[in-house]
């Protein structure tokens, strides 16, 4: 039988070992070493398609060290998609030794689950504002548990009272518009960022859309491909595309660049879904290229820079709308930092895995964010501004991380 | 031939999370940038001097061969283990040790990348001007040790220029200390510049002292293009007659702009069959006075059209083209084998017709780039199957354009070296006394031929 792996061997032939991925490859510029970098992996699942490796427990560790981030594929001269293979490469070992069990148990129970997160929502609030937190953090018991969980639950975010979804029923969302909407609910907008939820809702029916949100789409899927977890990813997808396409929008809108990117592929990993992917839009490219941006009249004052996550720039080719919806907000000054569409080590659970590494490469981007000297850091992906609040505050740097279309919507 | 009892001293040399035996990690230290590889059977990555010397005297004790490696991006095959043994990956070896700005040096370790070094010392106003292809990738040690070169070699030359101490250790784990931070030093041989270039043969190169110059005020970039390849060549010599030496003289023919357009677009048009690119540097009334010259030059030695680059903009854009060609290339090839055959400027329109003729001839894609100013050609072959066939006229048209090149008066590497790539030419180029002296050097260095074996001469000799 041959294995879905089989099929990427003339992808990996294709690198021609030049090692223009040093150049860019984030966990290679801390690690310096070549199992680490593009070309070392690539020519590891070579030999792993034509069975001289294993899947052994060295390759499995050098496979988890990927951010996904795309940065060698846009530098790489034959165009060798290393992302792909890694992310193929994974969903052999998952397919093969299955998850570990946290994570399967995130996976398979959580992360679909929209009870769940409701459930956890309401916990997780608890515990961040009940004071629960605070005697943990102070009495040293979390020094005590395993796995540096002193310094990961930092990376939590703060949780919203309740989520998104359990609002969605008392939303005045306006019943006409020039142009139908369906607006995508990400898991983090849901148990996290529900005022962002309200500032998309806000912004576009600025610009003349009915917007729609159906309540039942669930997790994007990418932390499943990301794991390896091919078949589930599949089962999320279509359930979330049969609940999209039935709202009969014209356009399917998401405001995190991760589900955004997942939803673009749905087409390649569900049959039947043509046309799909043609419909969906990031928030920002969906006003700057498909309905006329306008910004309101109410200045914010400050200078924002701007964080380009990859699975919007890179991922989805996304680059110049974020700056220009910026660009377009009165009183606010727009700079530009060094490395923007560089990774900042988020990658969805990557930081929590691996925690050190992560730090490491999010420093860098505190760096080219210290330079700037900004206000506020604008991003859009819930991932990256979970790690860029983590990083700021762990280096004590006053400066807030927002949605580009959360200033957007201030203004009106 | 490696027992667990050398392990163990391995490990206990660099600690065992700096030992490397899985099969994963070796599989990963078996190749550079060309298409050669050999598993090697342990990776180390040692941190210090003494580290070093001391694997070195271990492996010296049991016979045990040694490759040093950088970034791994040589284009000769010299970082592949083809013995086996012991792979010495330097990457952890990354610090600049002093920019001196008083005597315009700075001090630096083997692993240091070539391009964080440029930007370090401009940081301070200076300039290091070596630019290999390579430079994000590639290291100073490797540099020296290959003695890397680039476009800028016309006018401020290759990397043993540059090289003005070294540290070293030998094949039997000694520290050797030449050179240092004096311009002038004449004491005793000049040991600095057997080891750059040396291939990773002679010793480990451990610590790096380069001198540096001032950071030029000002450059500007003028793109010169030719109906006919042949003027454009002539041009390149041309304009060195006229005592300009611009900083770098680029050639690229019809095909190179061709796949340039097609890849990443910046305006090269498809119908001249060559075109200079060219960039002079140096201060602003200089720059000034030069370009006119060479604006002059190009245009009465047959050039249609010559543009001066408005901006730093537009002089970007046109040196993105210039090096996007090798994506280029290996976007419409299974191999590019990118050689460096280099010949006495006033010889390149011959070495660029004789290329010509040979594509023609095995009906080979050859598209031709190089450093034209200072000789050093690039004909990239473009390799389109594994088919037998195929192979074997490529490796007819390599032999002779070698072999046109020396008859020119030139030499097989302009900056790629000899590694396994082109051992097979050596007697072409020296005579038997001439390598004959290579060896005995090589014998007495490194008596074991421990360090990089197999490397610039045939095996066996």
């Amino acid at each position: 039988m041959t294995e879905p792996l089989d099929k990427y061997l003339d992808e990996t032939e294709r690198c021609i070992r030049c090692g223009l991925c040093q150049k860019v490859c984030p966990i290679y510029a801390e690690m310096g070493s070549e199992p680490f970098v593009a070309r070392g992996k690539v020519r590891l699942i070579r030999e792993l398609i034509k069975g001289n490796v294993e899947l052994s427990p060295r390759l499995k560790e050098i496979l988890a060290l990927c951010l996904d981030c795309g940065a060698c594929v846009a530098n790489c001269p034959p165009s060798v998609h290393t992302d792909k293979l890694v992310l193929e490469a994974r969903a052999k070992i998952t397919a093969e030794h299955g998850l570990p069990l946290p994570l399967a148990g995130a996976l398979h129970g959580f992360l679909p689950n929209n009870s769940a997160q409701a459930l956890v929502t309401k916990m997780a609030y608890f515990y961040q504002h009940s004071g629960f937190q605070k005697l943990l953090r102070g009495t040293g018991l979390l020094k005590a548990l395993p796995l540096d969980l002193d310094k990961k639950e930092g990376l939590m975010p703060e949780f919203a009272p309740r989520t998104f979804r359990s609002m969605l029923g008392e939303l005045p969302l306006k019943k006409d518009g020039k142009i139908r909407v369906a607006y995508f609910l990400s898991c983090m907008t849901n148990m996290v960022k529900p005022e962002l939820g309200q500032a998309v809702i806000k912004v576009l029916e600025n610009h003349g859309c009915e917007v729609v949100i159906p309540a039942g789409v669930q997790c994007c899927g990418t932390p499943h491909l990301a794991y390896g977890d091919t078949k589930v990813a599949a089962q999320l997808a279509e359930n979330n595309a049969r609940l999209l396409l039935e709202t009969g929008a014209d356009y399917i809108i998401s405001d995190c660049a991760t589900c955004g990117a997942a939803l673009k592929k749905y087409d390649k990993l569900v049959p039947g879904l043509e046309g799909f992917a043609d419909k969906v839009r990031d928030i920002a490219e969906f006003l700057v290229n498909v309905v006329n941006l306008r910004a309101g009249e109410k200045p914010v004052d400050g200078v924002v820079t701007y964080h380009e996550p990859c699975h919007l720039g890179r991922g989805q080719g996304v680059t110049a709308a974020p700056r220009e919806i910026l660009k377009a907000i009165p009183g606010l000054t727009f700079a530009e930092m060094e490395d923007a569409d560089r990774c900042c080590g988020g990658a969805g659970t990557f930081n929590v895995m691996h925690y050190d590494l992560s730090m490491k490469i999010l420093d860098r981007k505190l760096d080219s964010i210290r330079k700037v000297n900004p206000q506020m850091v604008a991003t859009g992906c819930p991932a990256c501004t979970m790690q860029l609040e983590h990083g700021l505050s762990r280096r004590e740097m006053p400066i807030s991380v927002v949605h580009p279309v959360e200033l957007l919507a201030r203004t009106y | 031939m490696l027992n667990q009892q050398i392990l163990a001293n391995l490990t206990k040399i660099v600690g065992k999370e700096n030992v490397f035996t899985t099969k994963e990690d070796l599989i990963c230290y078996s190749y550079d940038s060309t298409p050669i590889d050999h598993m090697p059977d342990v990776v180390v990555a040692p941190v210090k001097t003494e580290e070093i010397a001391a694997i070195m005297k271990l492996a010296n004790e049991n016979r045990i061969p040694v490759v040093p490696r950088g970034g791994g991006t040589n284009l000769s095959g010299g970082s592949v283990p083809v013995a086996g043994g012991i792979v010495m990956a330097l990457h952890r070896m990354n610090k600049i040790l002093e920019i001196d700005t008083d005597n315009l040096t700075a001090t630096a370790q083997p692993g240091v990348v070539t391009a964080a070094f440029h930007q370090a010392v401009e940081k301070e106003g200076l300039f290091y001007p070596p630019d290999p292809q390579s430079m994000f990738m590639s290291t100073l040690g490797g540099n020296v040790a290959e003695n890397a070169g680039g476009p800028r070699g016309v006018k401020y030359g290759v990397t043993k220029d540059y090289v003005l101490g070294l540290e070293v250790v030998s094949p039997n784990g000694e520290v050797i200390r030449v050179g240092g931070k004096t311009i002038k030093n004449v004491s005793g041989y000049d040991l600095i510049r057997l080891f750059a270039g040396s291939e990773g043969t002679l010793g480990i190169i451990t610590e790096i002292t380069f001198r540096l110059v001032p950071l030029p005020e000002a450059k500007r970039t003028v793109l010169a293009l030719f109906d006919r390849l042949d003027d454009a060549a002539r041009t390149v010599s041309g304009i060195i007659k006229q005592r300009i030496i611009p900083t770098t003289l680029e050639l690229m023919d019809q095909k190179t702009m061709e796949l340039i357009e097609s890849f990443k677009p910046v305006g090269f048009p498809l119908d001249a069959e060559g075109a200079l690119l060219i960039e002079v540097d140096g201060s602003a009334g200089e720059v000034d006075r030069q370009i006119v010259i060479v604006e002059e030059i190009c245009k009465t030695s047959g050039a249609r059209e010559v543009k001066v680059a408005a901006d730093a903009a537009q002089a970007t854009q046109l040196w993105t083209g210039r090096r996007s060609a090798f994506g280029a290339m290996a976007r419409n090839a299974l191999q590019v084998l990118a050689e460096d055959a280099t010949v006495p400027r006033s010889k390149v329109p011959d070495i660029v017709r004789e290329i010509q003729r040979i594509a023609a001839k095995y009906q080979l894609t050859i598209p031709t780039l190089g450093h034209t100013g200072d000789g050093n050609m690039h004909p990239n072959i473009l390799v389109q199957s594994n088919d037998e066939e195929e192979l074997k006229r490529v490796d007819a048209a390599i032999d002779e354009i070698f072999r046109a090149a020396l008859d020119l008066g030139g030499t097989l590497s302009g900056e790629h070296g000899v590694g396994l790539a082109k051992q097979k030419y050596m007697d072409w180029e020296f005579n038997s006394s001439s390598l004959n002296m290579m060896r005995a050097i090589k014998k007495a260095v490194d008596p074991n031929n421990i360090l990089n074996p197999g490397k610039i001469f045939l095996r066996g000799e």
